[in-house]
């Protein structure tokens, strides 16, 4: 039948271009979302040699290897390649394959602004990174760039404030893509209670990210100004606040890391009830448990800041609106393990990250808790507690969900089977290790030890020692990640559309690997499609 | 195959949904650009102000 998606323009059938051309010019959600994955995975890797370069120095105290300055910018860059470069990237790849597979659509509704999106992103990161090499060397302040230290360093904050201008475009345009996708591109019979978790958390995702990018956006302007061309926004000095920075910094802040997990949240929510063979515990509930996270989100952010001083009223309100966004994650964490209870489990791989991510990132988020207790804070704050706090809702969390992610939908994206056995040593590798690198940073903190150093004293030398032996076991394991996924894209055992026993959704319908057009005629959504009105049980 | 939203058959409905997909974006767009002035314009308007 003749091409009937909204995207004809780009589908001149017999005239694909290939070689760099084809990725370069690409409208193809399938191909962007690819093009995304491959950056994010790149970044993945620039992002753990700075992780290394940082645990390499903290193996011993004194100081060995690098110098406190080139160490500040490791924190600092470690940091921003890993939330903008690999984390965000990594979620927007995975909206970009399977959102228009999962609404049964046949693109997304704007490809060319998608293909704008992706390649926004090399300039960005070519931006960033390449501070590195100039004389006042990169970004040292952390990632928050918190004035007065960040306007202190040298001109190549030019560049760094560039490339985030344009990380928040490249954003802005791949949010507002996705919700007139699923907004305008669903197939007949796919109503908004009938789409996919996966679909639904990246919806309101997306309106996290037009809310607090422009956010960002006015505070590093702000920076810029005062750095350059002469305003004191920041400058105490000049009648300005360096704490109102702070105010609009976790106003983006805090919402970022529910950016970070929400599709974590939709992704393990697909993963689960295909394993169990089960449908989705609680599905309403989860949505109106990921509206009320995404709200709550809006109202916590100074619980990043209570140490700057503030009025024991908003303290107590931002202790215990913090609180309250536990009771939303709970219902989640509760419906994933009533989704599995009774059901027929099995453990490939995709199922044991997204248990990985249950359990751990539990962990992170009962240490966020500890956090957000106003007096605890105080004494937590700026430490290696909330180092390992972050890091397991991070890397435990979103990460995990990523790669959960990537094994369950590698077949379809390739149409061959992954490698199971690695798949599995993969997996147990990794939580062993990352436990090993992120739990005895919980003992550092409270103990004392404060984040952002090259060196100290002498009580935390062995914490610190096992922390970066897990540091290098679990950063050279994920080698083994990308040689399952090399494997798996080169052949192997032929995968089917179904895949997974219990796979449920649209995304099954179509063959493994899917075909660069898929959806062209929408198909009928009806009950007997819907991801949680499954009769399996 | 007619779209159970709108009663128009699929051929219909595409340039709909393109015009709508367009709409939305373009309200969306409006929505960042408002909260990029509130905050920066706010601030600059403050500043030389006083
Ligand atoms: C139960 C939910 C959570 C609570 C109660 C919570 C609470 C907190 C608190 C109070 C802090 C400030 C610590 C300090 O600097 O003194 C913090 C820091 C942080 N949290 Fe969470 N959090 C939660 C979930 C998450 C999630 C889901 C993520 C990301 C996926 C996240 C990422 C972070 C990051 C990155 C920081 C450190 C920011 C920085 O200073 O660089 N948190 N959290
Ligand atoms: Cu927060």
């Amino acid at each position: 039948m003749s091409h009937t998606t909204t995207a004809d323009h780009d589908d001149h059938h017999g005239h694909h271009p290939t070689g760099i051309a084809r990725w370069l010019f690409s409208t193809n959600h399938k191909e962007i979302g690819t093009l995304y994955l491959v950056f994010s995975l790149i970044m993945f890797f620039v992002g753990g040699a700075m992780a290394l370069v940082i645990r390499a120095e903290l193996f011993a105290p004194g100081l060995q290897l690098v110098n406190p300055e080139f160490f500040n910018q490791m924190t600092t860059m470690h940091a921003l390649v890993m939330i903008f470069g690999a984390v965000m990237p990594a979620f927007v790849g995975l909206a970009n394959w399977m959102v228009p597979l999962m609404i049964g659509a046949p693109d997304m509704a704007l490809p060319r602004m998608n293909n704008w999106s992706f390649w926004i992103m090399p300039f960005a990161f070519t931006l960033l990174l390449a501070t590195l090499f100039m004389p006042s060397g990169a970004p040292a302040s952390g990632w928050t760039l918190y004035p007065p230290l960040s306007l202190q360093g040298g001109n190549s904050l030019a560049f760094v404030i560039f490339a985030i201008h344009l990380m928040g475009i490249s954003s802005i345009m791949g949010a507002i893509n996705i919700i007139a996708t699923i907004l305008n591109m669903r197939a007949p019979g796919m109503t908004l209670l009938r789409m996919p978790l996966f679909v639904w958390t990246w919806l309101i995702t997306a309106f996290l990210l037009i809310a607090v990018m422009p956010v960002l956006a006015g505070a590093v302007t702000m920076l810029l100004t005062d750095r350059f061309f002469g305003t004191s926004f920041f400058n105490a000095a000049g009648g300005g606040d360096p704490v109102l920075y702070q105010h609009i910094f976790w106003f983006f802040g805090h919402p970022e890391v529910y950016i970070m997990i929400l599709p974590a949240f939709g992704i393990v929510s697909e993963i689960i009830p295909t394993f169990s063979r089960k449908r989705l515990f609680g599905y309403t509930s989860m949505v109106y448990a990921t509206a009320a996270i995404a709200f709550l989100s809006f109202i916590v952010w100074a619980h990043h800041m209570f140490t700057v001083g503030m009025p024991l009223g908003a303290m107590l309100f931002f202790m215990y609106a913090t609180m309250i966004i536990a009771v939303p994650t709970g219902i989640k964490i509760f419906n994933w393990v009533a989704t599995m209870w009774r059901g027929s489990m099995s453990f490939e791989t995709p199922m044991l990250f997204a248990l990985g991510f249950v359990v751990l990132f539990t962990i992170g988020g009962l240490s966020g808790i500890m956090l957000a207790i106003v007096p605890a804070n105080f004494q937590y704050h700026d430490s290696y507690f909330v180092v390992a706090h972050f890091h397991y809702v991070l890397v435990t969390g979103a990460i995990y969900s990523i790669m959960a992610a990537v094994y369950y939908w590698l077949p379809k994206w390739t149409g061959y089977m992954y490698n199971e056995k690695l798949g599995k040593i993969h997996f147990w590798w990794s939580t062993v290790w990352v436990n090993v690198l992120f739990f005895p940073q919980h003992y550092l903190g409270l103990a004392g030890m404060p984040r952002r150093i090259p060196d100290y004293a002498v009580q935390f030398t062995e914490f610190n020692m096992i922390s970066s032996v897990g540091g290098f076991m679990f950063g050279f394991g994920q080698l083994l990640f990308v040689y399952i996924i090399w494997q798996c894209a080169r052949g192997g055992e032929k995968a089917t559309a179904q895949v997974w026993e219990g796979a449920r959704g649209l995304e099954w319908t179509v063959p493994s690997p899917a075909p660069l057009h898929t959806f062209d005629t929408p198909p009928l959504v009806d009950d007997s499609v819907a991801v949680h009105k499954d009769s399996l049980t | 195959m007619t779209d159970s939203l709108t009663k128009k058959s699929e051929k219909e409905n595409q340039p709909n949904r393109r015009r709508g997909a367009i709409r939305t974006a373009l309200v969306l767009f409006g929505i960042v650009f408002l909260i990029y002035l509130t905050f920066v314009g706010r601030a600059v308007f403050t500043y030389y102000s006083g």
